[in-house]
């Protein structure tokens, strides 16, 4: 039988040779992929002035509704040609089996009108399993290469969650992967903000685990979405759904979501000092957040920082802070304010020709596409 | 290498799941009908109903069975006795319970995270053939290089799962339960000894 074949105790000179070339392997092929130095990929934009210092403004806005009673959890990236791309969940409620990814491209400044992009049985078929209902999207596009992360759930509720990688290099359907990212069944995996972009073809995947415990997980994944390390993210209590906002080549800041129940409603951080390999929870910020997802984005030397204050989700407001005090934030624009709404979810992108691109479930009925300018040339 | 993980990781591992659940289905029938149960229930898992086999069930409800797990299941169909040593059983259900409440956040350590990283896989390959399990050095070899592949995307998962693991705890228990049984009707011996073919005491005679 297998187990019994090649005895240990026959041919001792069997097991030399096989872990000589065990390690030959390991040290010609594996070592030097693991001892790439990791680091963070950082806009190459120059210093500018604040926005606190100059009022930002909304130079557009879009209501994307796709065909459904409800869609939430947008997720966007950029287009080459200054497009966008964006997705979100739709369906008659959250965790119902109707519910499918939607997208819209805006194209010369004009959204399409949304259509449909994956459906549960077709994620069923290309990962081979049963899929029960989808969750959030999570976005990336890098070298023509989309790379699009999609929560599903086989059984149960969102902790019985998993995360399935769709890679896209553009003229073709792509290939679908499940991620393993949990030795309990695979259960309880899902990723809600964007990815940062990280050297040698790397991306650094923020996602969260629910299972009993709520805790946040930074993932460092290869060009085509394997895992290569996962480190936990920290926080003084529990908390989820992280965003990760590089400060330098090694230093990036996490801000998460506080999850229900804890006694302090600020939003718990934690810092890397190694490119994602290791957190450490460091001190929250002094913005009050009740279990509401968050998004953050740099652009230049300035952090920006898009949550619901307060108890609720009904007030939208858009912070900014300096790369140099990441702990400073300042309010800079209402988007949203009106009781009894919600205006939730928010997905921050830094876009290329200075202005800000942000998107947000918008009262459960659609998705709220906004585009932000600054500077005095955009007054 | 990599590209085996997006071209046929999932394919292979729902054929892994079906082959796991005939095989154990299997050994539920007559020994001489397993040689016809087992292709027929394995293509039967995999026939989809309604879009969906019962293999894509199992498949989203365990994910990819490990490799022990697998070769434990064709022991079962080919009604062998399972080849793992007491101390190896307890590793597997010990190592899983680890990975499982650390993933839980009861204990606060990334266990699972280290099966990631190559050097960490290269070494518990190499520790095992070496020192842990000399003769079992095909399953780590082989372990190593479906993680390599990437059809395994952890270490860990290419030896334990927590289907593996509930049946070596099973096991173990079935173990420790016969060897009291016959201990004691055998009468005092060394603790834990299963004597399987005992000499008849004067007063069973």
């Amino acid at each position: 039988m297998f187990y019994d074949l090649l005895p240990q105790r026959r041919f001792p000179a069997a097991r030399a040779v096989i872990i000589a070339l065990l390690l030959l392997e390991y040290s010609l092929f594996v070592r030097p992929q693991s001892q790439r130095y990791d680091y963070f990929e950082l806009p190459d934009v120059p210093a500018a002035p604040l926005f606190s210092e100059a009022a930002p403004k909304i130079v557009s806005q879009t209501l994307l509704t796709a065909p459904e009673p409800m869609s939430h959890a947008a997720a966007a990236a950029p287009l080459p040609g200054g497009g966008l791309l964006a997705l979100w969940y739709s369906g008659s409620g959250e965790g119902k089996s109707d519910v499918k990814i939607y997208s819209s491209r805006r194209i010369d400044g004009v959204w399409t009108a949304p259509e449909e992009f994956l459906s549960r049985q077709e994620l069923a078929k290309r990962t081979g399993r049963y899929v029960k209902t989808l969750g959030n999207p999570v976005l990336f596009l890098r070298d023509g290469r989309l790379y699009c992360w999609v929560v599903s759930v086989g059984f149960g509720g969102w902790s019985g969650s998993s995360l399935n990688l769709w890679v896209n290099a553009g003229g073709s359907a792509g290939s679908f992967r499940r991620l393993k990212l949990s030795p309990l069944l695979n259960l309880s995996n899902l990723a809600r903000c964007a990815p940062v972009e990280m050297g040698h073809d790397r991306l650094g995947l923020p996602f969260y685990h629910e299972l009993i415990k709520k805790y946040a997980l930074f993932a460092i994944v290869d060009d085509k979405g394997r895992v290569l390390r996962r480190a936990r993210i920290p926080a003084a209590g529990e908390a989820l759904q992280p965003a990760v906002i590089p400060l330098g080549n090694r230093e990036a800041l996490a801000l998460m979501r506080r999850a229900a129940g804890a006694a302090d409603d600020t939003i718990p951080t934690a810092k890397t000092a190694d490119a994602g390999r290791s957190w450490q929870a460091a001190e929250p910020l002094a913005i009050e957040n009740h279990d509401s997802s968050l998004a953050a984005a740099r652009m230049g030397n300035r952090l920006f920082l898009a949550a619901n204050p307060g108890s609720d989700r009904s007030k939208l407001v858009l912070y900014e802070a300096a790369a140099e005090a990441p702990y400073d934030w300042k309010e800079v624009l209402t988007l949203e304010e009106e009781p009894g709404c919600e205006f939730s979810y928010p997905v921050l992108l830094a876009g290329g020709d200075g202005t800000l691109e942000l998107l947000y479930t918008w009262k459960r009925e659609g998705i709220k596409a906004v585009t932000i300018a600054f500077g005095e040339e955009n007054q | 290498m990599s590209d085996f993980f997006t071209l046929f990781g999932d394919r292979i591992g729902l054929v892994c799941c079906a082959f796991s659940a005939a095989a154990a289905l299997a050994a539920l029938f007559p020994k001489k009908a397993r040689a016809f149960a087992l292709p027929a229930l394995f293509a039967a898992l995999l026939a989809p109903i309604r879009g969906c086999g019962a293999a894509n069930l199992i498949f989203a409800l365990i994910d990819i069975p490990s490799l022990t797990l697998v070769i434990g299941c064709a022991f079962l169909a080919l009604g062998k006795k399972s080849p793992l040593k007491n101390a190896e059983l307890a590793a597997v259900a010990v190592l899983e319970l680890a990975l499982v409440l650390t993933e839980l956040g009861f204990i606060p350590y990334d266990l699972y995270g280290w099966g990631y990283r190559g050097e960490a896989a290269a070494a518990a390959a190499s520790l095992g053939v070496l020192f842990l399990a000399p003769s079992r050095w095909p399953v780590l070899v082989a372990a190593y290089l479906l993680w390599r592949l990437g059809i395994y995307q952890n270490m860990f998962d290419a030896l334990v799962d927590p289907v593996c693991a509930i049946a070596a705890a099973g096991l173990l228990i079935g173990r420790a339960f016969r060897a009291v049984r016959v201990s004691r009707a055998n009468g005092p011996g060394r603790c834990g000894e299963v004597r399987e073919s005992a000499p008849p005491r004067p007063c069973d005679r």
